[in-house]
């Protein structure tokens, strides 16, 4: 280790102290306190708790609607970041392809990535909407009757949610793995197009190995995101979130801040949160020991 | 890099993505026409231009709901944390980056954990902590907890950025007798600037937006943060039905980022290519 990293030694505890300070008080302390809380039973109206056990967890177990939203979270997981991976990987092949705008391009598509998730569900609410919605008008003028569908009714509303997401974050991880590929020397490329080889070819053969490492930031990154998602579901169906697609931090929300009739069961909601924290945990390992390899130097 | 395609299939290439960037900017500017116009011709030609660019919603929204006020909090609260978090943030990336002692990957892996951790299990004693010690329903008490769960998100960005750039740089600063703080400020602040912008600009972008806790913590409706002003807002359209005016307050929330956006995009993009190849 070099002489100077020894010698930035002095500055570790005056430079680490106050981050690790307020980082371990208000965040480390109370998610802690959190997974304390999922072991009582506690109402909330009084700071009394009575210790219960694992009950909680047990009755999440049981409970129809915690089931249902963990799906709800797969689903989004799942199919949101399949699609999104996919479009990011077609975007990163054509735009290889051409030459001009870019800049403007890559801006453009990243651009939804810093609207108000309020702001992009008032707008996608105007577009699926049934009576008057722009989807319904476009499919209408082009004769296409037959697939008008009620987009945010019950059975259709995962599929809508899906796209608004995939929409959104597009743009972010098209852009991540495009700063993989800045990274691989065009000399790469150019012996291969020398070989004949095509744009789709040299995607497999040499971007997607090279960009691995990248990849799999994205990847973890996605699942991290995807997993924790709240305000996204939250407004897409105006100001009360529908049953429908409740995921868990809307449920845990719900449990403990959102509802009407003023039961608030904190210790139940942080046993389900406790449960979200695992799984984001797990599938965080799952995809780093699926995806690890040899990295490729160039 | 750029690939020799037939003409046909690159002009295929151009249609694509033109159409995908269309669609980003037709939503924002329906955004924008919206809300021009008035509830009566929203209903009757939702996609059409409004008869007359008026300016009555952005008068109503500016004084009957309040919105001058939380606009004022927003742009007062979120430009202080994003400095506090980079005050706290850079200094503690940078050991844990480019200095050597006990414990240190210890620390930076305790800090990058917070990423995995929904803040959602925090929620509740957050909310006790900060009534315990009085900062419930200020808005002291919510910028801690958004500089606190910003942390490590912040620290991993800018690891990835301080171990860009060649030891050898620190060494040159150490012969030329700068103390290691010194050489912190001359040398490695003003390599890192790409660093630091970017992560100042997510911080912005996702404490601006945030609106969960801010609903939670923040009672007092004089302290309310744009965010959860455009949220309320949302809800009360349910009794209102003045949808022109929510979309004037839309427009007014999304426009400081926009700014920010067209003034940054070139510096988040190289940014986000630096970041993310190292960590």
């Amino acid at each position: 280790m070099s002489n100077s990293f020894k010698r930035n030694k002095k500055l570790a505890i005056p430079f680490l102290v106050p981050s690790l300070l307020v980082y371990i008080i208000f965040f480390i302390y109370p998610a802690l306190s959190g997974l304390f809380y999922s072991f009582f039973d506690y109402k909330g109206f009084s700071r009394d708790k009575t210790f219960i056990g694992i009950s909680n967890f047990v009755e999440a177990l049981s409970d129809k609607i915690f089931w249902s939203a963990l799906v709800i979270n797969l689903k989004i997981m799942f199919f949101g970041g399949l699609f999104i991976f996919l479009l990011a990987f077609v975007f990163l092949i054509i735009f290889q392809c051409i030459g001009h705008f870019k800049g403007t391009i890559r801006a453009l598509l990243f651009l939804p990535n810093i609207i108000s998730p309020v702001a992009i569900c008032i707008l996608w609410g105007f577009v699926f909407n049934q009576n008057f919605g722009l989807l319904n008008n476009i499919l209408t003028s082009m004769g296409l009757e037959n697939l008008i569908v009620p987009w945010l009714d019950p059975e259709h509303i995962m599929g809508s949610l899906i796209f608004v997401i995939v929409w959104t974050y597009v743009g972010f991880y098209f852009v991540i793995l495009l700063s993989g590929v800045s990274k691989i020397p065009d000399s790469v490329y150019e012996s291969a197009i020398l070989e004949g080889a095509s744009p789709i070819q040299t995607f497999f053969k040499i971007t997607v190995p090279m960009i691995w490492d990248v990849f799999t930031v994205a990847v973890v990154y996605w699942l991290i995101t995807s997993l924790k998602m709240f305000e996204l579901p939250f407004s897409f169906t105006g100001f009360k979130p529908r049953m429908e697609i409740w995921n868990l931090p809307i449920y845990i929300y719900m449990l403990g801040f959102g509802r009407n009739d003023a039961i608030y069961r904190i210790g139940y909601a942080a046993a389900i949160a406790v449960f979200l924290s695992i799984i984001v945990m797990i599938f965080v390992q799952i995809s780093r020991k699926l995806m690890s390899r040899e990295s490729i130097e160039y | 890099m750029e690939f020799r395609v037939k003409k046909t299939a690159k002009v295929l290439c151009y249609l694509v993505l033109i159409l995908w960037c269309l669609i980003v900017i037709l939503s924002l500017a329906w955004i924008l026409i919206t809300s021009f116009k008035t509830n009566r011709e929203l209903y009757q030609e939702i996609w059409k231009l409004p008869s007359s660019f008026n300016l009555d919603n952005y008068k109503k929204i500016w004084d009957l709901y309040d919105l001058s006020q939380f606009f004022l909090n927003s742009i007062i609260v979120v430009p202080i944390n994003v400095i506090l978090i980079l005050v706290l943030a850079v200094p503690a990336a940078f050991v844990l980056t480019r200095a050597e002692f006990r414990f240190r990957s210890h620390i930076l892996s305790f800090f990058i954990f917070g990423m995995g951790i929904p803040v959602i299990i925090a929620l509740f004693p957050m909310y006790f902590l900060l009534s315990d010690i009085g900062l419930l329903n200020t808005l002291s008490g919510l910028s801690l907890v958004y500089i606190a769960t910003s942390l490590s998100f912040s620290i991993f960005m800018l690891h990835g950025f301080f171990g860009s750039y060649p030891v050898e740089l620190d060494e040159a600063a150490t012969i030329d007798g700068c103390t290691p703080f010194q050489s912190f400020i001359k040398v490695v602040l003003p390599l890192s600037s790409t660093g630091i912008i970017t992560v100042t600009i997510f911080n912005f972008i996702s404490i601006w937006n945030e609106y969960m806790l801010a609903l939670i913590f923040i009672r007092d409706e004089a302290k309310r943060l744009l965010s959860v002003g455009i949220y309320a807002l949302q809800a009360s359209m349910q009794y209102t039905g003045d949808w022109v005016t929510l979309f004037a307050g839309v427009v007014l929330a999304l426009l400081p980022l926009i700014v920010f956006f067209v003034l940054m995009a070139d510096r988040i993009m190289d940014g986000l290519t630096v970041g993310a190849v190292k960590g």
